[in-house]
């Protein structure tokens, strides 16, 4: 963390703990949540001899059990195999969030944070003890809103944390206009670039954090058009370059039931498309609705990898679904597939037998006759990769009188067919859940257990285990009587 | 020309549909104008509202507006019946007959029968008080409870919870008018919140054809180097780790082909591998020196950008 940031955070502390007592928090509510989880995997165990030991040479070398080995001259030879061994995993996780609204108009404070537990370096980012998601003040008016702190942006760029300061103004009916910016975080760690989480994943990662500005014109034309244009940019806080610069364009339109969503997303580094995207939805006519989608999609890396410049390709795809919801039975049917092409790679043998094109069908009933549910759930998704084909059926009962307090069972069945590896997987197993309202106390209390089992086919080292997952998760809501 | 092309088709698109939806005028029967016929009472017209018999139709026969609207007492109308917009709630009239037309339909503030209005949500919470305070919080009540599940809100489709993204950034007010300003972060921050259960059970087991596919960018919620890699590497299927034989051992020649893997998968390449991994070939510097730009690299426009990730393969940056 800068001297600057902690500086902007430390001064943010300040202005809530300096308010005048009139202004002290006036209402808060929020909710903790705990969660732990169990949940067992069976890696591969390194092992290895002596260079030395092992005849022949060159990079790949074969031991003379017919062990094929990595080896390194001079030093040794390594390889991976399955003991066999478990391993269990027990993340555990807690999350506070709160708003508070001040005896000033306007004036409220928001935050989520998080610590994790519990199976260090076994699950990702438990080695990150402490999380703080969100946390800033905001004085909203009618015309404008302005936020600081710890926040994040999400538009049609995604999703983006950040420590800094945005505004938003709203005066006009129509229309609405968003600036922002601070120091960038890295999408989907909420921790800087240069952090020790980057650092030990990658030995290139960069030394250097990032500001983020970006703006936002919106416009909203009564109850049928809405729009949004985005610009934002992360520059390297040494002022020598761009970790991105993007923008994105995200129009609505809902007539007479149809919705009809367009949207864009451009990389100016790469001049690419990552995104584009056109989806129609029909207006339910006999409990039926379409929904038809044509997309683009090319994948955006930050420019301190050299990812994009590897010139990743694309894919166009096409889906259609449709929903049935019945109003004499308690039903829901769905029903859907997409196709995709990917775009020419220019790389590689003309022969090249990996697929360029893929599918995907997925199919979903829903009855719920008076307090019991089944949801029963397919999905074939075949194509470049990896395919995928299996299901979960779920059969469940409400308790409760608010549908909070239930009781199921689920089986799973999923078979995964690798493009690349030899072998194909498949999973079988069931878990029985269920959740416990308490509204008195506020509480609510939920619970998982379930065994599944793992069998891989033609595969070297493959072996037939049963996995073991459970959670227990307990929230519990507070609320000192404000209100939004 | 391929932009040009997505535009237009884009345009053409749009605009027709949004002509074809605007051809489709809303019906609304203007109520205070017949407030003499309030007096019959709301039945008379609506039969079969407190039955729930659907055969005599909630809203009014034709028969009945052509009775006066006959074009010699008042003008015809041309109405030739209407079917009430779908609400998309488990609510049926025929099981709240103690309630009153008024109770929930009333216009605040205005006397008479037919001083009516579309019913909504507050009305229902007045009762159905359980939650209410907290209804727009996933999780406390499932929205299944009251609404058919692609109704919990206008455009709720079944499949929002992957396709809200262009709905959200367009009409990003609109999204706060119900959900709190951190509802976004449940999802979207780090490890999925079990209680959201955005990915199906046990997806750690199943998630890799999805991986490839890209229905949606894993990269919007997880890190790529940190997420995917971190617990590539604990399971020796990253290249730091990878199993007897190597991963990529279902394709021969695998060295040869991985150029068209590489281009149409690169998320899921960095899944595993380190960019240090490719320079060992792809490298001005280094290796092999092949060259990874496609065809339409620009490298001015990204030199432009960043330097930084040109001088990691080219001297001179």
């Amino acid at each position: 963390m800068t001297v600057h940031r902690r500086t902007f955070l430390f001064l943010i502390a300040c202005a809530i703990a300096w308010l005048p007592a009139s202004a002290q928090a006036q209402g808060i509510r929020g909710d903790v949540r705990l969660n732990w989880g169990w949940l067992q995997l069976q890696p591969f165990a390194l092992d290895s001899v002596l260079e030395s030991d092992v005849g022949g040479s060159g990079l790949q070398r074969q031991l003379e059990s017919g062990t094929v080995v990595t080896c390194i001259d001079g030093d040794f030879c390594r390889w991976y195999e399955n003991n066999g061994q478990r391993q269990d995993i027990m993340p555990f996780t807690q999350d506070l969030r709160f708003a508070g609204w001040t005896g000033v108009q306007g004036l409220s404070f928001h935050g989520q944070m998080r610590t994790r537990l519990g199976s260090d370096d076994l699950w990702p980012r438990t080695a990150q003890k402490f999380d703080l998601l969100t946390g800033y003040l905001s004085y909203s008016r009618a015309a404008f809103q302005v936020k600081a702190g710890r926040m994040y942006r999400a538009s049609g760029l995604g999703y983006y944390n950040f420590d800094g300061a945005s505004i938003v103004y709203r005066g006009l009916k129509w229309l609405w206009l968003d600036a922002y910016g601070g120091w960038s975080l890295a999408r989907g760690v909420n921790a800087p670039r240069n952090g020790s989480l980057y650092q030990d994943a990658d030995l290139l990662a960069t030394d250097q954090r990032s500001y983020l500005f970006g703006g936002e014109i919106g416009f909203r034309g009564g109850k049928v058009f809405s729009g949004s244009a985005t610009y934002q940019r992360e520059l390297r806080t040494d002022r020598l370059g761009l970790y991105s610069e993007r923008a994105a364009v995200d129009l609505r339109a809902l007539v007479g039931g149809w919705a009809f969503d367009v949207a864009g997303a451009y990389d100016f580094a790469y001049d690419n498309i990552n995104d584009a995207r056109l989806r129609i939805t029909t207006p339910q006519l006999l409990g039926i609705r379409f929904a038809a989608q044509a997309r683009h999609y090319t994948p955006f890396f930050d420019y301190w990898t050299i990812w994009s410049a590897f010139s990743p390709v694309g894919f166009d795809e096409a889906r259609l679904s449709g929903t049935w919801t019945s109003r004499q039975l308690p039903l829901l049917v769905e029903l859907g597939g997409a196709y995709r092409e990917y775009e020419d790679t220019n790389a590689g043998p003309a022969t090249t037998t990996i697929k360029k094109d893929g599918w995907r069908g997925f199919g979903r009933i829903y009855w719920n006759p008076d307090r019991w549910y089944v949801d029963a759930r397919y999905r074939a998704e075949d194509g470049f990769g990896g395919s995928r084909y299996g299901g979960d059926l779920i059969f469940g009962r409400f308790l409760g009188p608010s549908g909070t307090t239930y009781l199921a069972l689920r089986g799973t069945a999923t078979e995964t067919l690798y493009e690349f590896r030899e072998g194909e997987r498949y999973v079988t197993g069931g878990a029985v859940e269920g959740a416990y309202d308490i509204p008195k106390a506020n509480l609510t209390l939920d619970a998982s257990l379930g065994f599944y089992r793992i069998e891989d086919k033609n595969r070297p080292l493959a072996d037939t285990w049963t996995e073991g997952r459970a959670s227990v998760g307990l929230r519990w809501r507070f609320n000192s009587g404000g209100t939004r | 020309m391929r932009r040009l092309a997505y535009l237009g088709a884009l345009v053409l698109t749009v605009g027709a549909g949004a002509l074809f939806a605007a051809s489709r005028a809303a019906f609304e029967f203007p109520h205070q104008k017949h407030a003499a016929l309030g007096a019959a009472g709301c039945e008379s017209c609506h039969a079969g509202i407190y039955s729930g018999d659907e055969a005599l139709n909630v809203s009014a026969d034709p028969a009945l507006c052509a009775g006066c609207h006959n074009g010699q007492a008042f003008p015809e109308v041309g109405y030739t019946g209407y079917t009430p917009k779908d609400s998309g709630l488990k609510f049926k009239h025929a099981t709240h007959p103690k309630l009153g037309c008024q109770n929930c339909h009333g216009v605040p503030g205005e006397d008479g029968d037919m001083a009516v209005q579309a019913a909504n949500g507050d009305t229902c919470l007045a009762c159905h008080g359980n939650g209410a305070e907290n209804h727009f919080e996933v999780g406390v009540n499932p929205c299944e409870t009251c609404h058919y599940p692609e109704s919990a809100a206008p455009g709720h489709t079944p499949d929002f919870k992957t396709n809200h993204g262009t709905a959200a950034s367009a009409q990003q007010p609109t999204c706060s008018q119900c959900h709190k300003e951190t509802f976004c972060v449940d999802c979207h921050d780090g490890p999925v919140n079990p209680e959201m259960q955005y990915h199906p059970a046990n997806f750690v087991t199943r998630h890799a054809a999805e991986s490839w596919a890209a229905p949606v960018e894993c990269a919007e919620c997880h890190s790529r180097e940190v997420f995917c890699r971190d617990c590539h590497s604990n399971q020796g299927v990253a290249q730091d780790g990878r199993q007897n034989g190597g991963y990529h051992d279902g394709i021969a020649n695998w060295l040869q082909q991985h150029g068209v893997a590489a281009r149409q998968g690169m998320e899921s390449c960095v899944g595993c591998h380190q960019q240090t991994e490719c320079l060992a070939c792809h490298s001005a510097k280094q290796g092999w020196r092949v060259n990874p730009h496609g065809p339409d690299f620009d490298p001015e426009r990204a030199a432009d950008r960043s330097t930084q990730s040109c001088g990691i393969c080219h001297t001179g940056y």
